[in-house]
């Protein structure tokens, strides 16, 4: 009995042997040269010379030039062709085409149905909306290729061809709508004079 | 000329001469286990003068031992002046020698003496960590391997010569092949941990140096500049780590046996509007530098987020039209692998195990401008961390931070609850004794400190209350035995209803009563239970056990000490049979064992409620019998059978 004794009072054996990985902290700082005058996010102490951009002696940034609809439509549409844009980025595009048709909203005057910019508040919204949609079919191609679809085995690569070609369609259909757009208009660009005008 | 290597048998060459030893002698201090035992760059060449036809060849004219090694990492110490010099730490393999002059020994601050015979005795397992105040070695193997830390520099320490270091020190002594039941003499190391006002000698002379005033540290490079802030358009990312580890049950494992690297590989991936990505793909090391008692071991961490280096991404955004395409967001953020190394530079854990990732998660949003993305993990049992994202039980071992699956959060980073925080986390949970004895298993009982693939929990052979008398894990007792014996005599059949032979059974076995602990056997057995394997009675007869639910080791001890001495299994078995002659008789009305009334019938054996048989018994004869049955065939033959006149 006594060595069994001595077993159990011997606790827990040896520990020198023994080293485990207990607990991970990750964080990813991503700095934007956008971000004028933004530090980056903490931390700080562990983030000397953060490529905070606008300290210092920045040059004026150039100034934007503003970007008509169908100018946007036509940029996007070979980019979303690839099939290979994240899903995440999809609402910022449709965020952008919705701008768009609060602006020509907000033009329309009231009681006049027929108004020109109703109707192109309309159609860039529907325009927004296949983006919105262009996005959820990513999503979920993206959700069967990394494995954490809630489809049935199964179904996932039927689901995933089936998602590719509804994008495909969308994209389409997002081009028809986006080659009905006028014509982008020279815009003036701000802080400039206007043309001349006769 | 002969060449040995390590492991090369003793040669048994004898010698002709009288006043000279054979070569074994010479050989000794580089032999274990009746094997040569050397460092791989290590080899001994043994000469011979004589040639063939000149007599008999010895060869141990010239007995040379040769070390390899890239002489730009060794530093000989060079410069003398100062007597009294401090050591910082630094690891020596000892040699085995037992020459009197060679002979380790070690002396403590009360004057005992740990020798090379203490080493020898303790068969590899002797650890002591603690402070003394000489010692007395000659260092063996790879000279690259045994150096100190002196004033800073780093002393190398030489095989051929004898060293002492007086002074107090923080030591730990111990051998680095405990795994095996051998003596092992040639893997005692020692380690000096820390050290003031020390006297070194080296071979019988005191070692001085010359302390020359430090060099002024060069002036601080100007920080490297940004991207041209003008541009606008570029993208920069890195990642940052912080890393617990835990040592289970080393109190002072931040000291004995720090860990030299954690080592964490990694993948970003990050796409912008416009169509660009950027990928960082590095393995990064991340220091431990805080250190804190936890439930019987220590935990090491880092305070702040160690940053790899920055990965830009140019013209990563259109900024020159309005709306501009500014944002982005991270599609992949995986941690592929992860390897804490220890002191000597082994791996010591790497998670998860291979051809999986540890973890994988992305933004559920697209961003602008400077972002945090962060993500924590904390493994609910150290010992099962090797689970990857990609096992199914993955969330029942590793808690996630966000919770939401395979998510990163955006913000201020924060470290998962409990980190760093030794008080509160990865104490010893209900049944949880586990232990890593690294030693063959003496005791059945012993199962119980195996881990059950459960967090943070030993396999259950006990319970401590009726509540938990369901889901103990005792039946594994009847599964294993210890040692090769086919047979065993003397065991005590548990289901026995004797209370003399089990208060003897568990007198000095059980920490709980044990006269309530018999009552509670029999009153089971009076329920009706039939224990039907060793580890049931443990496992739901909770009186047996005194402990509570977090002394599992405590609360084994019945199952330590009484798992080989008790079985289920009889061999011998007494068997009263009894033959009767009765009349059938018909019509008779009675009532039967479920209390309906009946009427006797020919050709049925009627018997009345209460067992009365209904058909008179005309004549009876009992018979005992002394039944064997063969435990390996399961056939039955009669040792004896006598009939029963009363």
């Amino acid at each position: 009995m006594s060595d069994a004794r001595a077993f159990v009072l011997k606790g827990r054996g040896p520990g020198l042997g023994l080293r485990r990985l207990a607990a991970l902290a990750v964080t990813l700082v991503a700095a934007s040269a956008l971000a004028q005058g933004t530090p980056a996010a903490r931390p700080a102490a562990a983030t000397p010379a953060v490529a905070t951009p606008g300290k210092g002696e920045a040059k004026p940034a150039p100034v934007p030039k503003p970007k008509a609809p169908r100018q946007m439509a036509e940029e996007l549409v070979p980019l979303l062709s690839k099939q290979k844009t994240p899903w995440q980025l999809y609402p910022t595009y449709q965020q952008i085409f919705t701008e768009f048709a609060e602006k020509e909203a907000s033009l329309v005057v009231a009681g006049s149905p027929n108004d020109p910019h109703a109707k192109l508040a309309k159609h860039l919204q529907a325009m927004a909306g296949l983006l919105t949609a262009m996005g959820d079919q990513a999503k979920l191609r993206d959700d069967i290729k990394r494995g954490r679809s809630a489809l049935p085995p199964e179904d996932r690569q039927n689901s995933f061809v089936a998602a590719g070609t509804e994008h495909v369609r969308l994209l389409a259909e997002f081009a028809r709508l986006g080659a009905l757009l006028p014509q982008a208009r020279p815009q003036p660009v701000p802080g400039t004079p206007a043309p001349a005008t006769r | 000329m002969k060449v040995l290597r390590d492991g090369d048998l003793v040669p048994n060459i004898g010698t002709s001469s009288t006043i000279q030893n054979p070569v074994a002698y010479y050989l000794q201090d580089y032999v274990e286990d009746g094997r040569i035992s050397l460092q791989p760059n290590q080899a001994i060449f043994l000469f011979e003068t004589r040639t063939a036809t000149q007599g008999y060849r010895d060869y141990q004219d010239l007995v040379v031992l040769i070390t390899l090694f890239r002489s730009s990492t060794v530093y000989l110490p060079t410069t003398l002046t100062k007597h009294t010099v401090s050591v910082a730490d630094g690891t020596c393999n000892l040699n085995p020698s037992n020459r009197s002059a060679n002979e380790f020994y070690l002396t403590k601050l009360n004057g005992s003496q740990i020798t090379r015979d203490n080493l020898l005795y303790s068969r590899a397992r002797l650890d002591y960590t603690g402070n003394c105040k000489h010692l007395h070695w000659k260092p063996k193997g790879n000279g690259n391997d045994n150096y100190i830390t002196v004033n800073g520099k780093r002393f190398q320490c030489q095989n051929g010569k004898v060293y002492d270091l007086s002074g107090t020190m923080a030591v730990h002594l111990y051998n680095d092949n405990y795994g095996t039941n051998g003596a092992a003499m040639g893997h005692w190391w020692l380690g000096v941990t820390t050290s003031t006002d020390i006297t070194i000698t080296v071979g019988g002379v005191t070692y001085t140096e010359t302390t020359t005033p430090p060099t002024p540290p060069p002036p601080p490079l100007p920080p490297a500049p940004g991207p041209d802030p003008g541009t606008g358009s570029s993208l920069r990312l890195r990642a940052g780590f912080r890393v617990e580890a835990s040592y289970p049950w080393a109190t002072d494992g931040a000291t004995v046996c720090p860990p030299s690297a954690v080592e964490v590989t990694y993948r970003v991936d990050v796409a912008t509007a416009t169509g660009k990505t950027l990928t960082r793909y590095a393995t990064t090391t991340v220091p431990l530098d805080q250190s804190g008692a936890a439930d019987g071991g220590t935990l090491m961490w880092n305070t702040d987020f160690a940053m790899d280096e920055w990965q830009t991404l140019d013209a990563a955004f259109d900024t020159e039209g309005t709306p501009q395409l500014s944002s982005y967001t991270v599609t992949l953020a995986r941690l592929e692998r992860v390897v804490l190394k220890d002191h000597l530079g082994e791996v010591a854990d790497a998670v998860p195990s291979p051809a999986d990732v540890l973890y994988e998660a992305y933004a559920t949003t697209a961003v602008s401008g400077d972002q945090t993305f962060h993500l924590g993990l904390t493994a609910l049992d150290p010992f099962m961390n090797d689970h990857g994202s990609n096992a199914a039980d993955f969330a029942l071992f590793w808690r996630t931070e966000p919770e939401a699956a395979c998510t990163l959060s955006t913000g201020i980073e924060t470290a998962p609850v409990g980190f760093g925080e030794p008080e509160s986390y990865y104490q010893s949970g209900a049944y949880s004794g586990i232990c890593v004895p690294n030693s063959p298993i003496q005791r059945l009982g012993e199962l119980g400190r195996v881990h059950s693939f459960q967090p943070n929990r030993s396999l259950r052979l006990w319970a401590a209350s009726s509540a938990d008398e369901t889901a103990a894990d005792a039946a594994i007792l009847d599964v294993f035995k210890i040692g090769n014996q086919a047979t065993v005599c003397g065991r005590v059949n548990i289901n026995t209803v004797q209370p003399e032979v089990l208060t003897a059974l568990f007198t000095g076995a059980l920490e709980a009563n044990v006269g309530s602990a018999v009552e509670a056997v029999l009153a089971r057995r009076a329920q009706g239970t039939v224990f039907t394997n060793v580890g049931q009675i443990f496992g739901v007869v909770h009186e047996l056990n005194a402990a509570s639910t977090s002394q599992d080791a405590a609360g084994e001890l019945a199952a330590v000490r009484l798992a080989e001495r008790i079985t289920t299994r009889s061999n011998y078995f007494t068997v009263i049979v009894t033959a009767q002659a009765t009349k059938d008789v018909d019509g008779l009305p009675y009532t039967n064992e479920a209390g309906q009334n009946v009427t006797a019938s020919y050709g049925v054996l009627d018997i009345a409620h209460g067992g009365r048989c209904v058909d008179p018994v005309l004549s009876e004869q009992k018979a005992m019998a002394v039944v064997y049955r063969d435990a390996l065939t399961n056939a039955t033959r009669i040792e004896r059978l006598e009939y029963l006149d009363e």
